[in-house]
């Protein structure tokens, strides 16, 4: 299958980077880091190792996220190797598909490493794992799909540098959103509650995505709330990767 | 077979800059390759060619006009698994070794997989960069470069072959190595169409060629046709001539150059090379060449220039 061939490359080309694995270490040296602080923390050591675990995950696998898609398009285009895979009987658009998941799986084996490593640190600092740590860097790994999406999209029409920033950009305002929302609700003029609910609807919103507080918390999470979490993921970041495609499949190269 | 290749009407405009103006890069092309023939493709540098080729490859679209290549237009994704392209320059994922590459591009271009590895090896024979399966790609040579781009241009056997600027940055041995395979692809059945600036290397091998000058056709046809067949210049390289003779020479013919033990004499008729090797026999010295010269392509190509440049003043 041809997507296959663009997703395995892109995956060969993602962890075949230097960059990737020192990001990898950094987020590993920042979780052990977490035993220094334990004893500092009141008591609350524990959560405070957890917390420290959960935001280094969600940091570092956004890091590679935003970095990496950011330049993915883009770079095959200024570099010309997309000369010898447009070429060739493959739709624009499983190109730009086979990126996006060949990117997700690269985030994935990335989440699993720091995850097995985190569990690692838990069971050497003698804390206990719960499942729920599993459900947060779940709703991570759903988080970056969109974030993904966003920096796939922005890759295939400005530079990495451009693409970076608009996507941070998004991110930093997507857990604001709910910000907006309290706006529509508290104005009394009706073209901010519109403008207020059109941006809420077509930003990212990310903030559902952080659950880092209610687990480490042990506080109960709705499985309904979960799960349209997970479906807004999948809708939000579909729509942003058919624009995307929509772009290149009118590009000349 | 017909007609493999063929350009109506085509016409693609570029907007750049800031205000995002309007630049035609090629205007109302005609062109038709006919099947198993060597197309050579010539224009100076900016004429259009390159953008031609996009266009026949699925990299630019046109702005209007049309381009097909066996029957069906360039923007059908399908006719791609009978082209097989060599951009110039070609750039390739630094990461990978050409087996690896060679598998991707196999996969790309819709090889079956029972026979992805008889292919890969195939090819790497074919370009003799066997040696180097497993090496990556980041520390080939300008050579091995082009090897490998001809190797992925044919990994999937197709009926069609574009290349841009094959020859570029190589040396004679490289050169000849690719004038070879080129005509092993026409005796295959294949059709090539090729655009180069190596004049020489159109001659040898090219059935028709055409001239691009600022993105208009300029002219068309067989070699042969273009050229003519009649002599223009006689090139007679003799040995054993003193400074006195050469003297002579130079009042009897177009061009004298004389070397250390040897004289270039340039005549433009049979009598006078009758002429020339009368006092070569009279002197007693020696006749080491006698070389009939048609019209270059290079002279028929400046000429052509230099007329479409005068059209424009």
């Amino acid at each position: 299958m041809k997507i296959a061939g663009v997703i395995l490359n892109t995956f060969r080309e993602a962890i075949r980077d230097k960059v990737f694995i020192t990001i990898i270490v950094i987020a590993i040296l920042v979780m052990v880091s977490g035993k220094i602080v334990q004893p500092l923390a009141m008591g609350e050591g524990d959560k405070v190792v957890k917390d420290i675990g959960l935001n280094s995950i969600t940091l570092f696998s956004m890091l590679i996220a935003i970095l990496v898609g950011g330049r993915l398009v883009y770079k095959e285009v200024e570099k010309r190797t997309i000369y010898l895979v447009v070429s060739r009987p493959i739709h624009r658009w499983k190109f730009i598909i086979g990126k996006y998941l060949g990117l997700l799986l690269v985030l994935f084996e990335t989440l699993l490493i720091m995850v097995c490593a985190f569990y690692l640190i838990l069971v050497l600092l003698k804390i206990s794992p719960n499942l729920n740590l599993l459900l947060s860097v779940l709703l991570t790994f759903c988080e970056l799909w969109i974030v993904t999406a966003l920096a796939i999209f922005f890759s295939t029409f400005s530079t990495p540098i451009t693409s970076s920033v608009f996507t941070f950009a998004l991110y930093f305002i997507g857990h604001l959103t709910r910000d907006l929302k309290v706006l529509a609700l508290m104005s009394k003029s009706p073209q901010v509650k519109t403008l207020s609910d059109i941006l809420y609807y077509l930003l990212p919103n990310l903030a559902n995505f952080n659950i880092k507080a209610d687990v480490v918390h042990n506080v109960y999470i709705e499985p309904k709330v979960f799960m349209f979490t997970i479906i807004y993921a999948l809708f939000y970041s579909s729509i942003i990767i058919v624009l995307s495609c929509l772009i290149f499949e009118r590009k000349d190269f | 077979m017909g007609r493999i290749i063929v350009t109506e009407n085509l016409t693609k405009d570029y907007r750049t800059g800031f205000r995002m103006q309007s630049v035609r890069a090629i205007e109302n092309l005609n062109l038709e390759v006919e099947a198993r023939e060597i197309f050579g493709f010539l224009g100076p540098n900016g004429a259009g060619k390159t953008t031609t080729i996009k266009i026949l490859v699925g990299l630019a679209q046109p702005t209007s006009g049309r381009a097909m290549v066996l029957g069906k237009p360039t923007t059908d994704v399908t006719i791609k698994k009978q082209i097989g392209f060599l951009p110039e320059s070609p750039y390739f994922y630094e990461y990978l070794n050409p087996t690896e590459y060679l598998y991707l591009c196999a996969q790309l271009s819709g090889v079956d997989k029972d026979i992805q590895k008889k292919q890969v090896e195939k090819y790497l024979a074919l370009v003799r960069l066997e040696r180097f399966a497993k090496m990556s790609i980041k520390g080939f040579s300008r050579g091995m470069l082009q090897r490998l781009g001809i190797a992925q241009a044919l990994i999937h056997n197709p009926e069609v072959v574009i290349l841009d600027e094959p020859m570029g940055g190589l040396d004679p041995i490289g050169r000849r190595e690719f004038r070879d395979i080129i005509l092993s692809l026409k005796t295959q059945g294949k059709t090539i169409f090729f655009s180069t600036h190596i004049l020489a290397d159109v001659e040898m091998i090219c059935d028709r060629v055409a001239i691009l000058l600022n993105g208009k056709l300029i002219n068309t046809g067989r070699l042969d046709d273009i050229l003519g067949t009649e002599i223009e210049t006689y090139e007679i390289l003799i040995k054993g001539m003193d400074r006195k003779m050469i003297k002579v020479l130079e009042r009897l013919s177009e061009k004298v150059i004389p070397s250390e033990d040897k004289v270039l004499v340039e005549v433009k008729s049979e009598e006078e090379v009758e002429r020339i090797m009368v006092i070569i026999r009279e002197v007693g010295a020696k006749l080491v060449s006698l070389v009939p010269r048609r019209k270059t392509l290079e002279d028929h190509f400046l000429n052509e220039i230099k007329k479409e440049r005068l059209k424009e003043i």
